[in-house]
């Protein structure tokens, strides 16, 4: 579960709850592909990685 | 520039260093919005207040640097008035007042009332836990206590913050509640030692009994903890995240360093081996936790010995998140009598190429 932290480049940037603001990794959504509000948590499948941030896709509840 | 009444001065509040210095800007942006001043933060106003860091070199650079910004936009004539507090302010103020004399007021950290006062508000009690906002509406920085007992070398947050003082649970409980009213879902809980939480008010070390209770804060989904220190680490607290699902499965525990020659020097008050076992207790405890830490390199004295300890118990350990820093050699601090006697290229060396080589590994 990641929660949504604002809007970017073309991405939402969102956390996992093992990543603090600002010091830690991110986990960036394709915003072409997803509207998500910012504040809220989503459910998000990690396809890629790079060497700070995640990449991930919007999934139904676990 | 237009002269305006001074009631409808904005003042514009400028934060330096870390988040617990945000949050001190926060309340005093919260107090005086209560009084009826219009405040904005990083903004434009003819009234400029300057929250500085003292804390190390490059730090206290930056606040210089910001302080000399806003004296030459007075000077301009752009703003009024500026005014500098926190923590550079409460180091050396003396020199400061000497040295940049077209500031208008210099503050300590402790003396919020007096701010307030210079700026024809005042203080009020009764808006413990009120603050004006600076993160996005959905997280929010907890302060839990001000200041620290310990006695760190290297560390010059005591002469800057003063000693350890808790604030009760009811209080931190109303200020959560608060936040989550506006919209907070996730809670940073910060302090210059989240560890000795408690001790100083309640004689035992509270931070699980803490974190109990803010779980139930309704609106309140994450519970973030930062700022813990290793020695007197209450290990109920490791139940608490492992049990508490509002409680997030991370710890940030900075652990500067790992050689027992250089610990000790520290004065931090553990060993190689203790620090091995309490992350060992960390993983046991709560599997697939977060560990973030922070390293020093370049404390005077360490060796090439003590050097390699240290990257080779780094790659042993797999922290999940690391932030290494090179030593900032402070007045006033008990490792200042020390030579400082570790050449910086090392130091740049090491925190660059090995960190970018851990992340790849993981």
């Amino acid at each position: 579960m990641c929660i949504v932290d604002r809007y970017e480049d073309g991405y939402f940037v969102a956390r996992t709850e093992f990543d603090s603001p600002d010091v830690d990794n991110t986990v960036l959504i394709d915003a072409k592909k997803t509207f998500l509000a910012v504040g809220t948590f989503v459910y998000v499948e990690i396809v890629e990685a790079s060497d700070f941030d995640l990449y991930g896709r919007v999934v139904e509840g676990l | 520039m237009r002269t305006k009444s001074i009631k409808s001065k904005t003042i514009n509040v400028v934060t330096l260093g870390c988040s617990k210095n945000l949050y001190d800007s926060e309340v005093l942006s919260g107090q005086l919005k209560a009084s009826g001043k219009e405040v904005v933060h990083e903004g434009s106003g003819e009234i400029v207040v300057i929250n500085t860091c003292g804390f190390i070199a490059n730090a206290k650079q930056e606040s210089i640097d910001t302080i000399l910004h806003f004296v030459d936009q007075k000077q301009k004539g752009l703003v009024e008035k500026v005014y500098v507090t926190g923590c550079l302010s409460e180091r050396y103020q003396e020199d400061l007042e000497k040295e940049i004399p077209d500031v208008d007021r210099y503050f300590g950290t402790q003396h919020l009332r007096h701010l307030l006062k210079e700026l024809g508000a005042d203080y009020k009690h009764e808006l413990l836990g009120e603050r004006v906002m600076s993160t996005p509406t959905h997280y929010a920085y907890l302060k839990i206590s001000e200041g620290c007992d310990r006695p760190c070398s290297f560390c010059a947050i005591p002469l800057m913050r003063g000693k350890h003082k808790s604030k009760p649970i009811e209080d931190l409980v109303r200020e959560a509640q608060i936040l989550a009213s506006k919209g907070v879902k996730e809670l940073i809980l910060i302090a210059q030692d989240l560890t000795y939480y408690g001790l100083d008010i309640y004689k035992k070390r509270e931070l699980a009994a803490l974190l109990k209770t803010l779980v139930t804060v309704e609106g309140i989904e994450w519970i973030r903890l930062h700022y813990a220190f290793p020695t007197g680490f209450p290990e109920e607290v490791l139940d608490v995240i492992r049990d508490e699902p509002r409680v997030c499965n991370y710890i940030d525990i900075p652990l500067q360093h790992i050689s027992d020659r250089v610990l000790k020097s520290m004065r931090r008050g553990t060993t190689h081996t203790k620090t091995d076992t309490l992350i060992t207790q960390f993983r046991e405890k709560v599997p697939g936790m977060a560990i973030r830490t922070t390293l020093i390199v370049g404390y005077p004295g360490e060796d090439q010995a003590a050097f390699e300890e240290l990257k080779a118990w780094v790659k042993e350990t797999r922290f999940d998140r690391l932030g290494c820093f090179t030593y900032s050699h402070e007045e006033n601090t008990h490792a200042y009598a020390l030579i400082d006697d570790v050449e910086l290229p090392r130091l740049w060396s090491y925190s660059l190429k090995f960190h970018g080589s851990l992340i790849k590994k993981r």
